[in-house]
């Protein structure tokens, strides 16, 4: 009887074998059962991250499908900013940087014909972005036609670490064309300072 | 001064001044400067000066996302640079033009679109000279290869870097993934790889997975001393790798709390806890795999110090202590064995848990306690009634659509938590891990396309409002007054210029108030003589006729002289008084063409329409893809739960069996 429970019991811990192959049991841990052999299987698998190898069609099928839709969000971005914002009431600003030597930009405080307009905090990638020739669109929004006044409040950390803050106001006629605005931030290696510039494009 | 009302009445003895004027008319013609030549008529329409203007901005914009590292907006925004430049009609220069083609390859990679970044990258390194252009092309096609598992694309790359002195041109990130890449292909290819790994800053988190992949390496050549020596080297270097080295990317996501930086803190308290995850887990692979090594060499003291050392909360360290417990039975070191399963048995739910019941009861059995062996046995018997229905219920769970969203996280029932490591993971007949990353990328477009959806219905709102509003703003303006008015003044317009232009302007026509007021006089004074001289016998003196027509010449004199710039100042006049007309009606006309006019709101509310085709054919297909996806994966996963369903039932008729063979010996009158 007890070579019978055993050969049960033996039996057992085969189909538990068997089983354990399935859920890639180490090689290490296999019993000598044919049934279990695999010898292809990798006992382990490479530690960095394999990246796997993609089905080509199913990869060309999602490249299209992608691609398609960059297409899509760029038609639509255009025709919301038609919507929203047409040319004739249109106002954009933009804001770039040149080097950032004597200025830490934390954040900028827009202002049109006197009301916030936006008031943006700046993360550290975003700045480092701008250092490296980035240009954000900061702000768009309509304003009717005649004489209107921009005004941006920049603040960040001047020369020698110290608080800093500067605004520049640009005045400018809206026309039924679209009025673009650009903000730069220059250094100024004869004044050691940063200089704040507003032109209208 | 407003344009004589009496015009009509001064177009008499005009003869004398209109000769006057007509001189000149001819010596102003003939002296005046000559007009210089007309400047070039722009032919720029409005869009296409506002597309030149942003040209510069809209590149900066594309930089902007790529340096953010958001390679969609990138792409997006180079979609809109080119749609610009191609308004503008002002192409980019070559470096600009370049380098847009390189972001662009470079998050076209990132997003999987292999095919777009390759031929990007191909075209740049056969046309560009720019050192830049052509480093950071070699990396990114390098990097696209390895992805591929292209072979020595990278050491391809990096001998085109090193002989042309470009390294400088890359990034300290890039190079280093670049010669992680070399060294990775020379080790696959058996080849030196530590001269080109050594490059590496020493503590590279590359170093650590490069030694893991050679102790790998070692390992499935039986080199298991070699193998055990590169496990400990590995999890030397990992130990020895700051942990914000221990993540590839810390700041992977645009977020906010890349802020943090700014202070000095180094890693953020998320950035630290997902890089001690990152850091544990890889921990635990490389003690799982020295474990497994070392037990191959038969270090069995070693290797379950190894596999201790593994989280308890890894799947690893379970499959580690059965594979290590049947080792040991190999070898007949049954104590050992039995506490390494009874630990698993007490401390686990798992598949791994109940194998551990198994090799229990194997091992009491083998040592004669058929109590525990009895025992282990009822304990293996309910834990495969709870695998088994919890399995059925998961099935249910399983068929459910959205069940692949979530796949990742924690909801898989713990018994079987291995399939979940199997679907993440693949097989030789499914690559599931593949497919499950492509669903999530559809599923991803799906929601994109869900927003855009969103997005078009509510520009179908916004149309339908300004219908609206246009329509009661068209209602409530009337335009008949402004009509009559035009009208009238047109006739004014017409008489003066009629007046003005007559053959005989009469010498009145431009007299003042004064003048008009003294020839009306001296008209009358010319009446009361000639009455006076009619009526009465004595005649008056003719001193008075002649005095009245002194004066009367005097003052035809007086106009005469003024006439020419008379003239020129009611001509002046009359044109500004048609410029003024012509303004007033050309305003009419477009406010009378808007009035009735509503071919705006159709244009936009067309291309409205033609991307609401097209966002819902991109849509269908790309749920189709999903669909089909969820489909292969489903059928890939119930299928196995299929077979480990059947090798559970059988597991249970046997262990049931055991059971009563165990009764029978424990009771052996009991059948008679």
């Amino acid at each position: 009887m007890t070579t019978t429970l055993n050969k049960l019991i033996q039996l057992s811990a085969m189909m538990l074998f068997a089983l354990s192959m399935n859920i890639a049991m180490p090689v290490a841990a296999q019993e000598p059962s044919e049934d279990t052999a695999n010898d292809d299987a990798p006992v382990l698998a490479p530690v960095a991250q394999a990246t796997p190898i993609p089905d080509s069609e199913l990869a060309a099928e999602m490249e299209t499908l992608k691609q398609a839709l960059v297409n899509l969000n760029r038609d639509l971005f255009i025709l919301e900013e038609d919507l929203l914002f047409p040319s004739s009431t249109q106002v954009a600003v933009y804001l770039a940087m040149d080097v950032g030597e004597y200025f830490k930009l934390d954040s900028v405080e827009l202002k049109i014909d006197g009301e916030l307009a936006t008031n943006y905090l700046y993360t550290d990638r975003q700045v480092n972005a701008l250092y490296k020739g980035g240009v954000q669109r900061l702000y768009v929004g309509n304003v009717n036609q005649g004489t209107r006044e921009v005004t941006a409040i920049f603040i960040g950390t001047g020369p020698e670490n110290r608080p800093y803050k500067r605004a520049v106001t640009l005045e400018f006629d809206k026309d039924d064309e679209a009025a673009t605005v650009e903000l730069k931030i220059v250094d100024s290696t004869s004044k050691q300072q940063p200089v704040f510039e507003a032109s209208l494009l | 001064m407003k344009p004589s009302a009496s015009i009509l009445i001064r177009l008499k003895n005009t003869g004398k001044l209109l000769s006057v004027a007509v001189l000149t008319a001819a010596l102003s013609a003939c002296f005046s400067t000559p007009k210089p030549d007309p400047e070039p008529e722009d032919t720029r329409s409005a869009e296409q000066i506002l597309a030149q203007k942003r040209q510069q901005v809209a590149f900066g914009q594309v930089l902007y996302s790529y340096f953010q590292d958001v390679p969609d907006q990138t792409l997006l925004q180079e979609a809109l640079t080119r749609l610009n430049e191609q308004i503008a009609q002002t192409p980019y220069e070559t470096d600009n033009n370049d380098r847009l083609e390189l972001m662009k390859g470079a998050v076209s990679l990132q997003l999987g679109m292999t095919q777009q970044a390759e031929i990007i990258f191909n075209r740049l390194l056969s046309d560009s000279t720019d050192d830049y252009i052509r480093a950071n092309t070699w990396f990114w096609l390098a990097k696209s290869g390895f992805a591929q598992k292209r072979d020595r694309i990278s050491q391809r790359a990096y001998a085109a870097i090193m002989d042309n002195d470009l390294d400088d041109e890359l990034s300290e990130e890039h190079f280093e993934e670049l010669l992680y890449q070399v060294s990775h292909e020379k080790m696959e290819a058996g080849e030196d790889w530590l001269t080109i790994a050594n490059e590496l800053p020493s503590d590279s988190i590359y170093q650590t997975y490069l030694l893991a992949n050679q102790a790998v390496i070692s390992h499935s050549q039986a080199d298991y001393e070699t193998a055990n020596n590169y496990f400990i080297a590995a999890k030397q270097q990992l130990d020895n790798t700051p942990i914000e080295n221990a993540v590839q990317d810390p700041a992977d996501n645009n977020s906010w709390w890349s802020w943090f930086d700014w202070f000095g803190n180094g890693l953020s308290a998320t950035q630290e806890e997902q890089a001690n995850k990152e850091r544990n887990a890889l921990f635990d692979r490389l003690n799982y795999g020295l474990g497994i090594s070392l037990l191959d060499n038969k270090d069995y003291t070693n290797a379950l110090i190894a596999l201790q050392q593994i989280g308890r909360e890894s799947l690893e360290a379970e499959q580690s202590l059965l594979t290590y417990g049947w080792t040991l039975a190999q070898e007949n070191r049954w104590p050992l064995a039995m506490a390494a399963w009874q630990y698993l048995r007490d401390n686990s739910q798992g598949i791994y848990a109940l194998q551990a019941s198994h090799g229990l009861a194997f091992g009491y059995e083998q040592q004669g306690a058929l109590a525990e062996a009895f025992q282990s046995l009822r304990d293996s018997s309910r834990q495969l009634d709870i695998a088994m229905s919890t399995l059925e219920a998961f099935d249910l769970e399983v068929q459910e659509e959205d069940f692949f969203d979530t796949v990742t996280d924690g909801n898989w029932p713990v018994e079987h938590r291995d399939l979940q490591i199997l679907l993440l993971s693949g097989d030789g007949e499914i690559d599931s891990a593949y497919l499950l990353d492509v669903r999530r990328q559809a599923k991803q477009l799906l929601n994109t396309l869900d927003g855009n959806l969103r997005q078009i219905d509510s520009m179908y709102r916004l149309l339908d409002e300004r219908e609206q509003a246009f329509i009661e703003r068209s209602e409530n303006l009337s335009l008949t007054t402004a009509q009559l008015t035009l009208d009238e003044a047109l006739t004014r317009i017409e008489t003066y210029e009629e007046a003005l232009n007559a053959a005989n302007v009469p010498m009145t026509l431009f007299a003042n108030e004064e003048q008009l007021s003294a020839i009306a006089r001296l008209e009358k004074s010319e009446q009361r003589i000639e009455r006076i001289n009619n009526e009465r016998e004595r005649k008056l003196s003719k001193k008075y006729a002649q005095r009245v027509a002194r004066l009367k010449g005097f003052l035809a004199w007086q106009l005469s002289e003024a006439y020419p710039e008379s003239r020129w100042q009611h001509q002046k006049q009359l044109n500004h008084l048609k410029g003024a007309y012509q303004q007033a009606d050309k305003q009419y006309q477009q406010l009378s063409s808007l009035q009735n006019n509503t071919a705006i709101i159709d244009e936009q509310r067309s291309r409205v329409d033609a991307m609401a085709v097209s966002a819902n054919a991109d849509y269908v297909k790309t749920k189709a893809l999903v669909d089909s996806i969820t489909a292969r994966l489903t059928q890939f996963l119930r299928a196995n739960m299929a077979m480990r369903m059947q090798e559970l039932a059988d597991q249970q008729v046997a262990t049931r069996l055991a059971i009563i063979r165990l009764q029978d010996l424990a009771q052996p009158e009991r059948g008679r």
